[in-house]
């Protein structure tokens, strides 16, 4: 496994890791997933590199765009439940739980 | 010409003609006297009987029988209707026999119905019902006696509907047309079997051209019809229920006349029976049945009127099982036997309604032989011939059903049923006869009881005699088709008579154990069984329709409207889409941190494995 | 010559004799179309305004007493069938009892009916009428007998199919033919010679 390969793998893990295991506050699991949208971004800027191919090259653009949007998105969910819930605890995310 | 035929056919027509004229004569502008009905119509009635013995002397003498076919009525490139009318063993036998019973209702219906307003009219019907039957019997085509059939039909329906302001009168004469509607299905299916299959409708035509054919399609048909029209089991309350007519009305149609139409219809297609096995059990197995059902009915009942309705259906019962014996002459006999001793029956009945005025039940009748003596004599020899007494009327023909039944190799339990039918007869004959004629008077002390006018002893004498002597006369002179069973183990032969013996006996047995009085303990199940006409009108008048009517209202008026517009299209969507939100909203608990755990973990275990 | 002149133009009036002007004016002014306005303005003799007429399911108690009083009904007795979309509307939901069971001594108006002038009517009144359906009770109950009538059928159907399998007056014997078992017309070869019958060797 290149290093470069290594590298944005297990940064990609690590962001998983810590969406999945996330206690107290929404907003990190948010960064977490920020992380992750890093990770593929760096992942689809190096596929250039590895394909031998500049088709590719205008891919993280893309992800780049869409991955704003979403965490724009995420961070609308956050100040909602801000207003609505009064924190961004996950403990008071229960609505649906039973 | 030869002139027996010329003879007879010139007879016929005149017949005809004379039947035919008071009913033209009466839409003439002038109005009718009001003795138009006896100066007019039983008169004809008379002199057609008269003329009608002039074809019955040549057939006797010599077997003359004329076959008349004039006017083509309709045809297309294949298919001819014409009239055509037959005089042969059948119907010259029978005209006879249906005029002079009509002569004599008719004198005693201008008796019976002197005081009714309309009593022209109600003289006119008949004559249209006799009309129409006789174009029935002479019938050389099925369309011809289609026409005569729903004649028959249609005068039975507002003969018994008669005195219309009465709603059970006309829920009567309604259950009579609708049950001889569902029988007509089977003659038309018949008629258009034999239409498309043997292209004509002339009876000899369809004889010669029905062999090879399955007839077992048409046959079915016919015996539907039969069953309509001669109240077989099944289609046989509106028989007890036409009993809302006027007397004359009930001996006319539902004793002799219009009732054994059915079993006519089967007389006629005989030769198509013939070599239908399956046919002559369905015959069998439903005259047994309707013999021993009616018969049971009858034991029970208290108006004198349905008891003799229910005999009639019994009787007719009785004829089918003779068709289903394929003995079709026998049963023309029993036809004409019947025809006398059952409207003798009915016309006294009429006699002692009207004597006790309008009474009709028989537990407030009694010890009228003091009475009324004819009405009672006659009521008396008209029951021992329709129980077969050796030698009158009835015992010819029936005697002679049963050995044949007893001598043929066929359905036991039919046998079983028709000989206990015919003890059953002798029971609720002996019923009536204790109830009207015998005992102590039930009835009010001061009743208008009158029979010396001489319309109604005439009437009584009349059929009295034919009661007596038909069935002697018409075997003298008859050649049977069939050779019958002469030698039979003597029970056998005895069977009829120990059977209705033994059954007056347990009659009589019954009446010593109670006179006519107060009812003081409930009475048992089979009584209600019995009484209540085996409870088959009670249920098929109530569930079929209610059913059916309300499969024709609420269905056609609203479940398709609101099934169509609303439960397949909008609603539907909802109603198949809700469930399986439920289903997944529950099966999601909310659990989102344990669900992205498990992604974790088999995301490690699979890059682990595929690492190593 | 004001309150009369007032009065005609408030009844609808015949325009078809007045002239053409008249018409256009009428129309201008939105007195009812144009054809309407030309037929001959006469209402239904017999009464009955459009709220006589059955309408949506009552809501409110208010619209039940509304509908009770429509259908010339007592509040308490009123009781619309369920609204389940069938279409029924306000039309009040009464005891399924056909008119047979009615009293037939008492004087009704309409005496065939057994009903009385205004009396609401059954949705399915003309299927209780007395020539048709009756629901009077009977001496036995209806499952009795049911029972009762279709056992006495099943049993008889029954007892005709073992009749059929074993049937009166039996035969003693097979049945014989005669010339020699009907050789020559099943079909037997005619030149051959019948064979010698020897019953008995003495």
């Amino acid at each position: 496994m290149t290093p470069i390969l290594f590298a944005f793998s297990s940064a990609f893990t690590l962001g998983l890791t810590g969406l999945v295991f996330h206690r107290v506050h929404l907003l990190s699991a948010l960064l977490c997933l920020e992380g992750m949208m890093l990770s593929l971004y760096i992942a689809l800027s190096t596929w250039s590199l590895g394909m031998g191919s500049a088709s590719s090259s205008a891919l993280p653009l893309f992800l780049l765009a869409i991955s704003a949007c979403e965490a724009g998105a995420g961070l609308a969910i956050l100040v909602a439940t801000a207003r609505t819930h009064g924190t961004d605890r996950l403990q008071s995310l229960n609505l649906l739980q039973w | 010409m030869y002139p027996p035929s010329l003879m007879m056919t010139w007879s016929l027509i005149v017949v005809f003609f004379l039947l035919a004229y008071p009913v033209i004569t009466s839409l003439a502008l002038d109005p009718m006297k009001s003795d138009w009905a006896v100066t007019h119509v039983k008169p004809a009635v008379k002199a057609a009987f008269f003329f009608s013995l002039f074809p019955l002397f040549l057939f006797l003498n010599e077997g003359a029988e004329a076959d008349i076919s004039s006017w083509s009525w309709t045809n297309t490139m294949t298919f001819d209707v014409n009239i055509s009318l037959k005089f042969d063993f059948y119907s010259v036998i029978f005209l006879p026999v249906a005029l002079y019973v009509t002569w004599t209702i008719l004198e005693f219906a201008a008796w019976y119905m002197h005081d009714d307003p309309n009593m022209n009219r109600f003289f006119k019907y008949l004559l249209i019902f006799l009309i129409a039957m006789v174009v029935l019997v002479t019938a050389n085509n099925l369309f011809q006696f289609f026409i005569g059939w729903e004649g028959v039909g249609i005068m039975s329906f507002l003969l018994i509907g008669w005195w219309f302001g009465r709603a059970d009168a006309n829920t009567a004469a309604l259950q009579a047309v609708i049950y001889n509607r569902i029988g007509d299905i089977g003659l038309i299916f018949a008629m258009a079997w034999i239409a498309t299959n043997l292209n004509s409708w002339e009876m000899q035509q369809v004889f010669v051209a029905a062999k090879g054919f399955d007839l077992t399609p048409p046959v079915i048909g016919l015996i539907i019809a039969a069953t309509g029209k001669s109240a077989q089991f099944g289609l046989h309350p509106w028989l007890p229920s036409a009993m809302e007519g006027p007397t004359p009305v009930s001996a006319l149609l539902h004793s002799s006349t219009m009732v054994v139409a059915g079993i006519f219809l089967l007389i006629r297609m005989s030769p198509l029976l013939e070599n239908n096995p399956a046919a002559l059990t369905i015959c069998l197995c439903l005259g047994a049945l309707t013999a021993l059902f009616t018969a049971t009915c009858a034991l029970t009942q208290n108006d004198i009127k349905k008891i003799i309705a229910f005999s009639t259906s019994s009787q007719l019962g009785l004829m089918m099982v003779t068709i289903g014996l394929n003995q079709p002459q026998l049963a023309f006999m029993d036809i004409c036997t019947h025809a006398f001793f059952k409207a003798m029956l009915v016309l006294c009945s009429g006699s002692i309604i009207h004597s006790l005025g309008g009474e009709q039940d028989i537990r407030k009748m009694a010890a009228l032989h003091r009475q009324t003596p004819w009405t009672s004599t006659c009521c008396t020899i008209g029951t021992l011939a329709l129980t077969g007494t050796p030698f009158l009327a009835g015992f010819f023909s029936k005697d002679a059903i049963i050995e044949a039944l007893n001598t043929s190799h066929l359905n036991a339990w039919a046998l079983i049923l028709t000989l206990l039918a015919t003890a059953f007869t002798a029971i609720y004959s002996m019923r009536l006869i204790f109830f009207v004629v015998m005992a102590h008077p039930m009835s009010p002390a001061i009743s208008p009881i009158e029979e010396s006018y001489p319309e109604v002893i005439n009437s009584l004498k009349r059929l009295a005699w034919g009661s007596i002597v038909a069935g002697f006369l018409i075997t003298l002179n008859t050649l049977p088709l069939k050779t019958p069973v002469m030698s039979m183990p003597p029970m056998l032969k005895l069977a009829a008579l120990v059977v209705t013996i033994l059954g007056l006996l347990l009659a009589l047995w019954f009446t010593s154990l109670s006179l006519p009085g107060p009812q003081t303990t409930s009475l048992p199940t089979p009584h209600h069984f019995s009484n209540m006409l085996g409870f088959f009108p009670s249920v098929i008048h109530r569930l079929p329709p209610k059913l059916a009517l309300i499969l024709g209202h609420t269905a056609a008026n609203q479940m398709i409207d609101q099934t169509w517009l609303e439960k397949v299209g909008p609603k539907a969507t909802a109603t198949l889409n809700m469930p399986l939100i439920t289903t997944t909203s529950n099966a999601q608990q909310g659990l989102v941190k344990t669900h992205l755990l498990f992604f974790f973990l088999t995301l490690a275990v699979v890059t682990l494995t595929l690492i190593f | 010559m004001r309150t009369s002149q007032s009065v005609r133009q408030q009844q609808p009036v015949n325009m078809a004799g007045v002239g053409f002007r008249r018409w256009a004016q009428a129309l201008s002014r939105g007195k009812g179309s144009g054809l309407s306005a030309l037929l001959p303005g006469c209402r239904a003799a017999s009464g009955g305004s459009k709220a006589d007429l059955p309408a949506a399911y009552p809501m409110t108690p208010e619209e039940k007493a509304a509908a009770a009083k429509k259908y010339n009904m007592r509040v308490e007795d009123y009781e619309p069938f369920p609204n389940q979309g069938e279409g029924y509307g306000d039309y009040p939901k009464l005891p399924d009892k056909s008119q047979q069971e009615r009293d037939p001594w008492y004087q009704w108006d309409h005496p065939d009916l057994r009903r009385n002038w205004g009396e609401p009517m059954h949705w399915n009144f003309d299927m209780f009428i007395r020539n048709r359906v009756d629901t009077s009770p009977s001496p036995v109950s209806w499952s009795s007998m049911c029972k009762q009538l279709f056992g006495f059928i099943g049993f008889m159907l029954f007892m005709f199919y073992v009749g059929e399998k074993y049937p009166a007056y039996q035969p003693v014997a097979p049945k014989q033919y005669p010339y020699n078992n009907l050789y020559l017309e099943k079909g037997g070869d005619p030149e051959k010679q019948p064979e010698e019958v020897v019953n008995y060797k003495i």
